[in-house]
């Protein structure tokens, strides 16, 4: 084994989604950072549904913009398809969606980490982790070269000893056409760590030459269409020169990466996407697709015993979901396409592990699909994932001191989710690098808090996916509102520039200015926030009244104070919950804490405490099965120190 | 756990014919006794000093519970180390109960068992020696606790309390499979249905409530009043009912009160009896009063006994008696029988009498009966058998159905279905807190199981 000449403070393990964010906070907070990745090529890869966000993902995805996080800059850099979903409810539980191209996106990723200082880039395959001393030091690749470094963050995905199932065809791999990554697993396993299975899928994907859109719904994007950043908002942009060419950098190159012909350079203060946008397409399985899946049921690896992992419960097979809703005789089919240099079609809600043969026939049996060529058959992956109550809350592993894991590794599925931890464990490994204090996002402040501490509390028996139902308070975590909550944070760790924190405060101005006029202005005896409580009233209604003022009001800021305002009752509610819960969660108990010797506590809640070891007695209290007694004796036995 | 909150509860068992103990503490303990409390000397109890005792009456604007003994014990010198205030109501369970709900009305919250130990522990004041000793005797309490609550989910009302949380957890998927997954072409319950579910789920969880009242009545007594004019025969009454039971009879010295209580036993129910002084004409000032009193009495009774007298016409204040009355269970006495039968029985055609003779206990049988049948009124007594209900599950029972009706207007009034989930989640959190069960993966559960989710 032969020494690489350079240390470096953190090495990312694989460039998917948590990898890239990972490294790249990590560069951006002046680390020295090493990425490594099996193939440079496929950094950033999409590997599954061409597209970012939807409910509670999106609110994730604007929190890391909000930080200073590269997934949503590089979603409205690479988008064909903008949409806010939920627009007929509340402000609080919408969510940008964008379908995006996936080359675009991924090379546009490979392009921001190839120029982002103090990060190099290298293709090699990570087979173990070198430690002394409790503490990991080093990779070795399989090209016998050791990367010694202060700390380690492993985001390796699906790939670890993955297994690759299309009927009763079993293959190595850890994506459709990539090998799986071997040693790794075995190294964790030395090391300490528990690993078990999971098991994710994936839909064919067609030529669309040979689809007949012309029978099917199409879909289009938002117009305007909403950005993921908040830089490419209406207000960040206003009383300020347009947007510097600097900020959009990554749209100008993205544009000459893929040759886009049109002019998408924003004028003026309207964010415009720079890649064509295009449509999806809406169709429905049929009796027939019904039919040819209860004929091959035995054909499928998951009700042969073949594949053993859980799969998730929210992202079924297609032949899942008519195994359990027998009575539902259709399915929705989204057609959505890769992207705009390539014919290939995403077969959204047909995710299968049916032999090949059977995939035609289900394909063949869709409308709009009779004669539609598979291109690539869809399969599912069985991969090892380390159960992440091994972690802290900082995504630091319990067993091993300055080594982080982030994304698919944890037992999560999903792009946003994978970033998100991705963002947490760069920072702070980063922190660590510097040796400044750990940060723990809390479930008060963010989804990224909700995540993180569902993950290292609870654990996972399937692939975990974030939904806004397990945000305690959805009705603070907003994604309008990610800024005003989070990007203070981000400055204060140098991830958000003087530029755009200026902006952000222009925007905090203006949503203040807005409430208090609303406060101390009548119309007919009332105030106008009395007003906008009558559920009809909308901020629109009460232009007449502002305008004079206060001039053109930007439809974000409108969105939020009016929502401030329609439902402060509610958020009142919560935010006294959040109090209640800050408390225990400031209650910290000590690293080294023993369980074991309290009596006081149940047989069940001492080991699951000594397991999960929580930082706090609010995380103890979230732990399934700790009781309000147990907690009540850890305080006293704290309180005894 | 939530140490900021003040916290209440009845300190005293809940034995027969004892002096009751209120205690409340926490930050906001003498703050919300200056709100009930009205001292015989003046002043307010956050103004008084330290360990001292004071006279005078607990209530709300006109509405006086009764006479208590107040004590303020600041902190750090109290049992639990904070602020404690500690009421001693002479009046049994029943005024001790109306004063903690009182109390809980002022935004205090009800005790968990054993709370105010815990706090003792967890604020140091006891030492570091004794609190591992005194663990195990919580923790003891907690598994006994642990195995009262055992034996009570095995019945009647955990079984309903599941049926109700089931049904709430199903149309809070509906709610949130319309929040969560809007593009899925899912097809879940429309606000109309909803509506009726919640309508349907508030009847039951009141249907429940009263069972809870009904449990109440069955450990603390339902609270009866015996009113009429001097000399019409009050005591003889009480004495003649109580002549029966002299066995269970526990009579509570009236220390300061005019009033006496007695508890007696009809039929395995126990009624606490109240024989209030004698009720004359108002305009006499030394009688207002008793009057005053009467009313009082009557503001918290559950069963009013009114004695007339049989042998003479109905005089202004019989007539005025029985309006004060007429809002509440009342069960009419026709005392004096053997002294012959005169009185304006039209007027009373409406209402349930006996006519009986204290002097010879004529009729005594049928008024005990009458009681009887009254009280048990639409009840079967298996249905008793079963239930279990105390304060807590009824408290948990009324927040959640608050919850359920904001649900409900906040449907109705068109707003956006994350608000109606948050309002049907705080109700499921309170029933959580009943049966024990955690919201947030129930519900994903349930909308995996209801729905076809994910493409």
């Amino acid at each position: 084994m032969q020494a690489h000449p350079k240390k470096f403070d953190i090495i990312v393990v694989g460039a998917g989604h948590a990898g890239i964010e990972a490294a790249l906070v990590a560069a951006r907070m002046k680390c020295q950072a090493l990425l490594i990745t099996m193939d440079l090529d496929t950094i950033g890869k999409m590997s599954c549904n061409p597209a970012i966000g939807g409910l509670a993902k999106g609110h994730m995805v604007r929190e890391l913009d909000a930080l200073g996080g590269q997934m949503g800059l590089t979603t409205d850099m690479t988008g064909i398809q903008f949409r806010m979903l939920n627009r007929k409810k509340g402000p609080a539980v919408w969510a940008p969606r964008t379908q995006c191209d996936k080359k675009a996106y991924q090379f546009a990723m490979k392009a921001i980490c190839e120029r982002q200082s103090n990060l190099q880039l290298f293709q090699a395959q990570a087979v173990s982790l070198v430690v002394d001393g409790g503490k990991v030091v080093a990779v070795d690749t399989s090209l016998q070269v050791r990367f010694q470094t202060q700390t380690v963050i492993l985001t390796t995905g699906t790939f670890l000893s993955a297994v690759l199932h299309v009927g009763s065809n079993t293959t190595d791999g850890g994506r459709g056409g990539e090998p799986s990554a071997h040693g790794l697993s075995a190294s964790l396993r030395d090391l300490g760590f528990e690993l078990r299975r999971l098991k994710t899928g994936t839909p064919p994907r067609l030529n669309q030459k040979t689809i007949r859109f012309d029978e099917l719904q199409p879909q289009y994007g938002d117009t305007p269409p909403p950005p993921f950043s908040f830089i490419h908002e209406t207000s960040y942009a206003l009383n300020d020169a347009p947007l510097p060419d600097s900020t959009l950098g990554g749209t100008e190159s993205a544009r000459k990466l893929f040759h886009v012909e049109q002019s998408a350079v924003p004028t003026g203060n309207t964010w415009q996407p720079s890649l064509p946008q295009l449509p999806c397409h809406l169709t429905y399985t049929t009796d027939r697709t019904a039919k040819v899946i209860r004929d091959n049921l035995h054909r499928s690896p998951l009700y042969s015993g073949q594949i053993k992992g859980t799969g998730p419960r929210y992202c079924p097979s297609i032949e899942d979901k008519y195994v359990k809703f027998p009575d539902k005789a259709t399915h929705q089919i989204f057609l959505e396409p890769e992207g705009g240099q390539t014919e290939e079609i995403y077969v959204n809600g047909s995710s299968t592990s049916l032999p090949f043969d059977v995939q035609i026939e289900i394909i063949h049996s869709i409308r709009g699909l009779e004669e539609a060529e598979i291109i690539r058959p869809g399969y599912a992956v069985e991969y090892d994932f380390a159960p992440p109550t091994q972690l802290h809350p900082t995504l630091e592993t319990k067993p091993i001191q300055n080594l982080y894991f982030a994304g698919q590794l944890n037992g999560t599925t999903g792009y946003e989710e994978a970033a998100a931890q991705g963002f947490v464990a760069g920072l702070n490994a980063a922190l660590r690098v510097q040796e400044k204090p750990s940060i723990t996002f809390s479930r008060t402040q963010s989804y990224l808090g909700v995540l993180i501490d569902d993950l290292v509390t609870k654990g996972t028996d399937e692939p975990y996916r974030m939904f806004t139902s397990r945000a305690e308070f959805r009705l603070l975590l907003r994604q309008d509102n990610a800024d005003e909550r989070l990007t203070p944070l981000g400055k204060q760790w140098g991830l958000i520039d003087d530029d755009r924190f200026r902006r952000f405060e222009n925007k905090c101005r203006r949503i203040a200015e807005l409430t208090s006029f609303l406060q101390t202005h009548r119309h007919q005896g009332q105030t106008l926030d009395q007003w906008l409580r009558h559920p009809e009233i909308q901020v629109e209604s009460l232009l007449p009244h502002i305008l004079p003022t206060l001039g053109p009001i930007p439809d974000d800021i409108r969105a939020t104070v009016e929502m401030n305002i329609k439902y402060e009752a509610y958020v009142k509610r919560d935010l006294l919950h959040v109090e209640r819960m800050k408390k225990l969660d400031d209650q910290i108990i000590p690293a080294q804490f023993d369980y074991q010797s309290l009596r006081a506590l149940r047989r069940e809640s001492r080991d699951k405490l000594h397991a999960i070891r929580p930082h706090t007695i609010g995380q103890a209290s979230r732990i399934s099965g700790v009781t309000p007694a147990d907690v009540a004796v850890l305080l006293v036995a704290l309180k005894r120190g | 756990m939530q140490m900021d909150e003040t916290i209440a509860a009845i300190a005293t068992p809940l034995g027969m014919g004892s002096l009751s103990v209120v205690r409340m503490s926490g930050k906001m303990a003498l703050p919300v006794a200056d709100q009930v409390f009205r001292g015989h000397k003046g002043g307010k109890p956050s103004k008084y000093r330290t360990h001292t005792l004071h006279h005078g009456l607990v209530g709300e604007g006109r509405d006086v519970i009764e006479e208590v003994l107040l004590a303020v014990m600041r902190a750090p010198h109290s049992y639990t180390m904070e602020d404690v205030v500690e009421f001693s109501c002479h009046g049994g369970l029943v005024s001790a109960k109306r004063l903690l709900d009182l109390l809980l009305s002022k935004g205090v919250r009800l005790a968990h068992p054993g709370e105010f130990t815990r706090r003792a522990f967890l604020n140091g004041r006891i030492d570091l020696t004794q609190a591992e000793a005194v663990m195990d005797v919580i923790s003891a309490q907690t598994e006994g606790a642990h195995t009262a609550a055992v034996a009570q989910l095995q019945g009647h009302l955990y079984r309903k309390i599941e049926q109700v949380y089931e049904h709430l957890t199903n149309v809070l998927s509906h709610v949130e499979a319309h929040v969560d997954f809007p593009d899925e072409g899912l097809t879940p319950d429309t606000r109309e249905t909803v509506i009726s579910h919640l309508r349907d789920a508030i009847e039951f969880e009141q249907q429940l409530s009263r069972t809870a009242r009904d449990g109440h009545v069955l450990r603390e007594g339902v609270r009866t009043v015996i009113v009429g004019k001097p000399n019409v025969g009050k005591s003889s009454l009480l004495n003649a009912l109580l002549r029966h039971d002299r066995a269970i009879v526990s009579p509570i010295p009236g220390t300061t009160r005019d009033t006496i209580e007695e508890v007696l036993n009809i039929e395995g129910l126990p009624l606490r009896i109240v024989d209030t002084a004698g009720f004359r004409d108002a305009e006499d000032p030394v009688e207002r009063e008793g009057v005053l009193r009467t009313r009082a009495q009557l503001l918290g009774a559950e069963l009013v006994l009114l004695v007339l007298d049989s042998s003479k016409r109905l005089e202004k204040v019989d007539r005025d008696l029985l309006a004060l009355c007429k809002e509440k269970p009342l069960i009419v006495v026709l005392n004096k029988r053997d002294q012959g039968q005169i009185i304006d029985s039209q007027y009373l055609r409406d209402m349930t009498t006996v006519s009986a003779s204290m002097k010879n206990g004529e009729g005594l049988d049928r008024l005990r009966e009458t009681i009887s049948s009254h009280l048990w009124q639409g009840r079967s007594r298996e249905s008793f058998r079963e239930i279990f209900v105390n304060t807590r599950h009824h408290e948990a029972l009324q927040r959640s159905s608050k919850a359920l009706q904001q649900a409900m207007d906040a449907l109705k009034a068109g707003k956006s279905l994350e608000y109606v989930a948050a309002d049907l989640r705080q109700a499921l959190h309170s029933l959580g807190e009943v049966n024990g069960r955690s919201v947030t993966e129930d519900v994903l559960d349930r909308i995996f199981s209801n729905f076809c989710v994910g493409k």
